[in-house]
Formats: structure tokens, sequence, C-alpha cells
């Protein structure tokens, strides 16, 4: 400590004790009182400052302890960590590569060695391996995503294949990798990513598929149940004609005004029931896929009017069409067929209490859209019921009449189409609307 | 007496041919396309068979032989898979006609009506 620090030091603490140098002692006893005292704060002062250097000694002791303390938590943090990284990507069932893109060593760890039924030490940890057990057909495109990936082309690195397995099957593996390493130049140096075995969900997913057709192909079914009373009675009353007015050809062979009469009527019956069993015969058809073609949006509805006619005639209800001849609509032509069959047979059992009984289809086109409405005389359907109809098995119908598909099959198809549908509200009756986004084609009839 | 016969049935066909398969000597036939005309003729000059078909606008078969006299002798002609009806008809007849069956009973309730 600088000697003048000292003295003002002092100064201060005599100044504390009521000393001052301002009127100096006197005598020799008064002397003395005055050393003592000077004496007595300097011991003070001395003790003070030793006292606030074992603080300080004592802090800085913390201090480097609770580093050493830190440091040796951030050493197991990052144990646990990586620990934990290990067990988070073996829940996640991820194996995982390293690619070493100077050398084209890539290390495989032992998960990414599972997906395909081998161990570490079975394999190459070389690219060859992984090209070698790719898909041949999928090999081409899988390099070339990696390249595209690498070179800057493409911003991410994800793509899904097929390898082969040790046991001789095929795993469909998704992919996902990052260049984690660069040189000074920005040149990469390191990608490293996962696999993913996604056999599995490729597997439900097929199912998935199938069962959405299979359903599918159960609506038709259904709605041709529904119609199977009807169409026996209308096949019928031709066939009644048929046969009573063969009969009666021998009897009118001297009258040709009144055979050729009943030889037209027997064609005419004829060609009633071919009418209805060809509807039948395309309609039962199990289509597989959805095949989008353009197609006359027209003969589509009048397609699915004929199929429904027989219902409507039968229930005392009208249906009308109002569409343009030329609004064409790419689409899978029997799936839409389908869709104008579920709601128009809705709508005809929606009038079935109503006084006024009609059924209406009408489309027209905007911009943007080709607009198809079924609209019934039937009450408008209330919000609340609105939310559920769309869902499967939902119906309102008597145990029996309906299987509640028909609505979340139609919706099912619509969206396949990228259409929607939804009820129309500004109508003061039912008005199911349906929206084509157009792709810019329309055709001339 | 001739016996008089009301056939109704929607398809036009059907009741023209009907009528030229069993009009014969004594055996007069009416036909009606719409069951709200029969009706009305029925309640006016009562036949003593009436065939009608099941499935018509405005009016089914079973509904037009429950508004119509008991006396009259109903024959419902279907070409329905399936009815039910709780209306005792002398005889529910399936469509195609089997005119064999139909010109028996023309005959019997003929001779049946002669014979009063």
């Amino acid at each position: 400590m600088a000697e003048d620090q000292f003295v003002s030091l002092l100064l201060r603490q005599l100044r504390k004790s009521g000393l001052s140098l301002d009127t100096p002692p006197t005598d020799a006893q008064a002397w003395a009182q005055f050393l003592n005292k000077i004496d007595k704060a300097y011991r003070e002062y001395d003790e003070a400052r030793q006292s606030s250097d074992n603080v300080l000694a004592v802090s800085l002791k913390e201090m480097e302890f609770m580093q050493e303390e830190r440091a040796k938590l951030n050493a197991d943090v990052l144990k646990e960590l990586n620990a934990n990284l290990s067990l988070v990507l073996q829940a996640s069932e991820l194996g995982v590569w390293d690619w070493n893109l100077t050398t084209n060593q890539v290390i495989y760890d032992q998960r990414w060695c599972d997906i395909i039924g081998y161990t570490q030490a079975e394999i190459i940890h070389e690219l060859k391996t992984f090209q070698d057990l790719v898909l041949p057909s999928d090999l081409e495109r899988v390099m070339q995503l990696a390249a595209d990936y690498i070179s800057g082309k493409k911003p991410k690195f994800e793509v899904i294949f097929q390898m082969k397995h040790k046991a001789g099957h095929w795993v469909h593996v998704q992919a996902k990798g990052k260049i984690i390493k660069f040189n000074e130049s920005g040149q990469p140096l390191r990608f490293m990513g996962t696999h993913l075995d996604i056999t599995e969900e490729i597997k439900k997913q097929g199912e998935i598929e199938m069962q959405k057709n299979k359903l599918f192909h159960q609506s038709k079914l259904a709605s041709l149940g529904e119609m199977s009373a009807g169409i026996a009675h209308e096949i019928n009353n031709p066939l009644a004609i048929i046969s009573g007015t063969a009969g009666l050809l021998s009897k009118f062979k001297d009258n040709p005004e009144k055979f050729t009469a009943k030889v037209e009527s027997i064609t005419k019956s004829c060609t009633r029931i071919s009418k209805i069993l060809n509807g039948l015969r395309k309609f039962s058809r199990s289509a597989e896929t959805i095949q989008l073609k353009q197609t006359r949006l027209n003969s589509i509805i009048q397609e699915a009017i004929n199929l429904t006619e027989i219902k409507a005639s039968r229930a005392a209800t009208p249906i009308s069409l109002e569409c343009p001849e030329n609004i064409a609509l790419i689409c899978d032509d029997l799936s839409i067929e389908q869709v104008l069959i579920n709601l128009i047979n809705n709508a005809i059992d929606a009038v079935k209490q109503s006084t006024e009984k009609w059924v209406k289809i009408s489309a027209h086109e905007d911009k943007e859209f080709v607009i198809l409405r079924v609209i019934d005389a039937g009450n408008s359907i209330s919000p609340e019921l609105e939310e559920k109809i769309f869902d499967p098995f939902f119906t309102t119908k008597k145990v029996g009449e309906g299987t509640g598909l028909g609505l979340s099959i139609t919706k099912g198809i619509l969206d396949e189409h990228n259409a929607t549908i939804s009820l129309n509200r500004d109508f003061n009756t039912t008005c199911f609307e349906m929206k084509f986004k157009k792709m810019g084609v329309t055709s001339g009839a | 007496m001739a016996l008089k016969i009301y056939y109704v049935d929607d398809e036009t066909d059907l009741c023209e041919m009907f009528e030229d398969l069993f009009l014969e000597k004594d055996i007069l036939i009416k036909t009606f396309s719409h069951p709200l005309k029969a009706l009305e003729e029925i309640n006016l000059n009562p036949p003593d068979l009436l065939f009608t078909d099941y499935r018509m606008p405005g009016l089914n078969g079973e509904e037009l032989a429950k508004k119509t006299s008991h006396s009259i002798k109903k024959y419902l002609v279907s070409g329905e898979n399936t009815i039910i009806t709780d209306y005792p008809f002398e005889q529910i007849l399936t469509k195609p006609l089997n005119i064999e069956l139909i010109q028996e009973i023309i005959r019997t309730q003929s001779q049946l009506k002669l014979s009063k």
C-alpha cells in the first residue's frame, strides 16, 4: 500500500475516532492518549483490512471450486447428452451413416446394419457397400439426389428406396442427411445422416389403400342393392310387354298396322332393358385405380340419372338437369358418376316426406372452377348435422336403408379429384355444391 | 251379361296389351294408365274384376283397392320382387304376366257371372 494512501486512510480513521491533528495534544498525557487512540485506530483498520482480504481469498477459492465443478458438470452433461442421443437414436430406430466425401469411406453404425440384417463387422465401411445393397432401379435416383445435395443444387437430402436384406427380402428405407463439415474454401468434407426402416408403414399404406378400394366397391354394391328393387320392377315391366306382345303377334298377322305396332313395342321394351343393364354393367365394374381423363360432364350426369331415375319415378320425384353441353371435367368418370348417384339417391330419400318432391342437378363454370350442384326440395340440413354427415357410418336413414358410407365415400372421391363438397346455404332447400378446380381445358361438345 | 274388367297400369303399352290379349265375346275391358282416373270410374261404374299394378304415381294398387267397393274381385299385378300388403286380394300375380292363368281366371269368373 502506498505511503500517502496509508496516511489518508489513517487520517480518515482518526477522524472517525474523533481525533484531529488540527488541535494537537498539549501535554505528555494527552500525547499518550492521542497515540493510543492512533494505535487503536490503526489496529481496527488493520483488522478490517485483513478480514476483507480473507473474504476475497475465500471467494477466489470458491470461484475456482465452482469453475471446476462446472467443468465437471459440463462433462457430465455432455456425457449424458451423448448417451441420451444414442438412446434417442436407438428408440427412433435410426441407423447412422457417416460418409467421408474425400475418401468415400462410410462408417455405418450397428443400427444401420441391423436394418438390413448384418453386423457391423460383416460389412465393408465404404460407399460401394451401400450402392451394392440398394435396389438397382433405385440406385441412380438416390445417388443423383445425393450429388444434387452435395453440389448445393438441392437444399436438403431426403429419399426413399429399397435395400436388400441379408435374408433376401427388400426393405423400404428412408434416408436423410446433412453435410456437417466443410473445408476453408467451402468444399463439403463430411456428409452424415440416418436410415429409417419404413417397410411397415409402406405395407400399412398399401393395406389402407386396399381397404379404401374395398370400401368404395362395397358402397357401390350398397347403392346397387338400394336400386335393385326398382331395377327388378323396371325390367319386369318391359319383359311383361315383350312376352305378352309376342303371344299376340299371331293374332295380328293379318293386320299389318297392328302387327308393326306390336313389333315396335317389343323392340322398345328390349331397348329399355338393355339400357338398364348397360348402365349396371358399367357401374358395377370394379375400377381399382382412379383414371383421370377428360370427359363431358353432361354425359356423366346423364349416366347417373339413368341409373337413379327408376328410384326417382317410384318415389314420384322428377329429376331435372341443367348443364351446358360443353363443360368438360378431367376426372375419373365412374367415380364422379358414383358421387352423383350417392347424392341423387340421398336427395330422393330426403324428399320422401316432403309435399314438394324434386331433385335438380345443375352445373356451370366460372374462371377457376366447375361447379356442380345437387339440389333437392328438402329442408336445408342443420349446421350440427352438417358436421357429421361426411363421417363414415353416420346415417339418419333407418337400419338397412343406408350404410352411412355414401357421403364419406363421396368426400373421399372428391378429395382425390382435388375437389370440395359443402352445403350451399344460399339456397332455401338442401344444396350440395361441388367445386372442381379447372385445369385450363375446356372442349367443345 | 258381359263380364266387366278394369286394368290399371301406368305403362300404357301394358294396358293396350292387356286389352289385346283378353278381349273376347262377352267380356268388356277398360284400361286406365292413371290410378286416380281409374278410381273415379270404378266408383261410378264398378267392374266385376279389377286388375291393378302396384307401383303407380299418385296412388298405389293397394291404396286403390282399399278405396273401392269390397264386392269387386281384385287382383294385384306387380313386377316387384316382394310385396307386403294387408289387403285381401283374390290373388297376387307377377309380371311378366302368366297369360294362361289370367285367361283361366277370366273364364271362371265369366262362367260364374253367366250362371247367376
